[in-house]
């Protein structure tokens, strides 16, 4: 195995570690990790590394009286992830129940209203990490598996500062090859720009143009979307922005892109 | 099921006949794993689960590192206590994307950590102010004075780190502390070093590989 130095994207992937490249090039090393094994070794050795780096700081113990505060907030949150993969199955579904949209459309209601409640008491978690978590929670609570068993819901997460703020929901049913795309709290555009939805499948060399998502004045939009072309495994959600009207292939910065 | 819930259930079977009263419920653990690194990794993959308890006792063993990171970092208290509180959150939702494949728990965490670390600096109006507070030294003195980590292994990889650290050539400990521990971007330490960027890259390329040697050699793995 080649030593980290040697390796010809060393030095990319030290800046993907220390956050220090683009958002587009974060993305597309992030992609990138995900197929090449050499890579995620390689990033992995140098991860360790780094991460050791973080010893070298005069240690302190953590105030006491802060224990008891912190391990009840953190663990009044839901845990992202895991429960949702049991739930939600990555293979693709079968989405045949008109009730499913309206189950799925209370559920993002819902968890936004929840995200919402929950801002109050707990600011400093991440909004987006909550809206997730509450999706899970709302998943779970339902239990109508005959209908939701078979849903793809994922969020957007944000690859710009300035985006941060921004929460989106994607819920994908690949058999109708549509879906839906909900977006709170995202910032206006200039004029002369709009957003658009980008649907990743590897058997696409590009993007796949998923339509032009125009937000109201509070950042609000909830779409339908029908992507322009056949999408054998949709990925990845991307958001990009784009010039007023939408291109055929992505020009602008990605802003928000699925996990 | 997750592959991951199912290593972890696989994993931590011998330890759910223990009483579940706080982290009395796991009396063996400290001498069952053989590193306090397998311990971690043990920990996260509990609290992938939704195990508070094991939360806490996770909590115990980094809740001092990550807290020092924070204070080295921040230079400022109140705001290292809010980052530990929104980091340990973090840790909490995020423990089920844990991969131990990946990397390793306490690994895993720092990374996450400092990259909620790097989004306060980087959100300072003040940036050029701990840049030279970085550039100038790496040295901290908070109301707090230094304490020895009462977790012996942490101890010791504390120190060996900082050895290693140490013995490196002095640009490339510099760098690689400014790069990481205050988050300065390569044209940053470019600057503040009047080094080429491109070099700027390479001494921190090539710190870490021998960083990575010199660990080896000191057996940090064991």
């Amino acid at each position: 195995m080649n030593p980290p130095a040697d390796h010809p994207r060393a030095d990319e992937a030290i800046e993907w570690l220390l956050e220090l490249d683009t958002p587009e090039r974060h993305a597309r090393f992030s992609r990138d990790l995900e197929s090449d094994p050499s890579l995620r070794r390689l990033t992995g050795e140098l991860r360790e590394i780094l991460a050791l780096v973080s010893l070298d700081v005069p240690q302190h113990s953590a105030p006491s009286h802060l224990r008891t505060t912190i391990l009840d907030a953190a663990t009044a949150q839901t845990q992202a992830g895991g429960q949702a993969q049991v739930i939600n199955p990555p293979q693709s579904f079968r989405w045949r129940e008109p009730l499913a949209w309206a189950a799925a459309a209370m559920l993002v209601s819902g968890c936004i209203w929840m995200a919402t409640e929950r801002s109050g008491l707990l600011g400093r978690i991440a909004r987006l990490e909550a809206l997730n978590a509450d999706l899970n929670v709302q998943v779970q609570v339902s239990k109508n598996a005959a209908l939701l068993a078979n849903m793809e819901i994922g969020t957007l997460q944000a690859t710009l500062e300035e985006y941060r703020q921004g929460v989106a929901v994607v819920i994908w049913d690949e058999s109708k090859q549509e879906g839906v795309l909900k977006l709170e709290k995202m910032p206006p555009l200039s004029a002369e720009k709009d957003y658009q939805l980008w649907v990743v499948d590897p058997s696409h060399a590009n993007p796949v143009n998923a339509g032009v998502v125009r937000v109201n004045d509070t950042g609000f939009a909830r779409i339908q979307f029908k992507p322009d072309a056949l999408i054998q495994k949709a990925e990845k959600f991307a958001l990009s922005v784009e010039k007023h009207g939408g291109v055929a292939v992505s020009e602008g910065p990605i802003v928000l892109l699925s996990p | 099921m997750t592959w991951m819930a199912i290593h972890a259930r696989e994993q931590f079977a011998i330890l759910d006949h223990h009483s579940e009263a706080g982290s009395a419920r796991f009396p063996v653990l400290m001498t069952d794993f053989n590193s306090g690194k397998e311990l971690d990794n043990a920990l996260l993959l509990q609290v992938a689960t939704g195990d508070r308890n094991a939360f806490a006792r996770l909590y115990d063993r980094l809740s001092g590192p990550l807290y020092s990171m924070a204070l080295n970092m921040l230079d400022d208290r109140q705001e290292a206590e809010d980052a530990l509180q929104e980091g340990m959150a973090q840790l909490w939702v995020k423990a089920p994307q844990f991969d131990p494949q990946r990397s390793a728990a306490f690994t895993w965490c720092v990374m996450l950590f400092r990259s909620r670390l790097v989004d306060r600096l980087r959100k300072r109006s003040s940036r050029k102010r701990t840049l030279e507070r970085a550039t100038l030294s790496t040295a901290l003195d908070p109301d707090e004075p230094p304490v020895a980590s009462e977790l012996t292994d942490l101890r010791e990889r504390c120190e060996l780190v900082h050895r290693a650290l140490e013995s490196l050539d002095a640009d490339q400990s510099r760098l690689l502390r400014l790069a990481f521990l205050d988050g300065c971007t390569h044209n940053e330490l470019a600057e503040a070093t009047g080094k080429p960027l491109g070099t700027v890259k390479t001494i921190i390329r090539r710190a870490l590989l021998e960083l990575r040697r010199r660990l080896n050699q000191e057996d940090y793995q064991r």
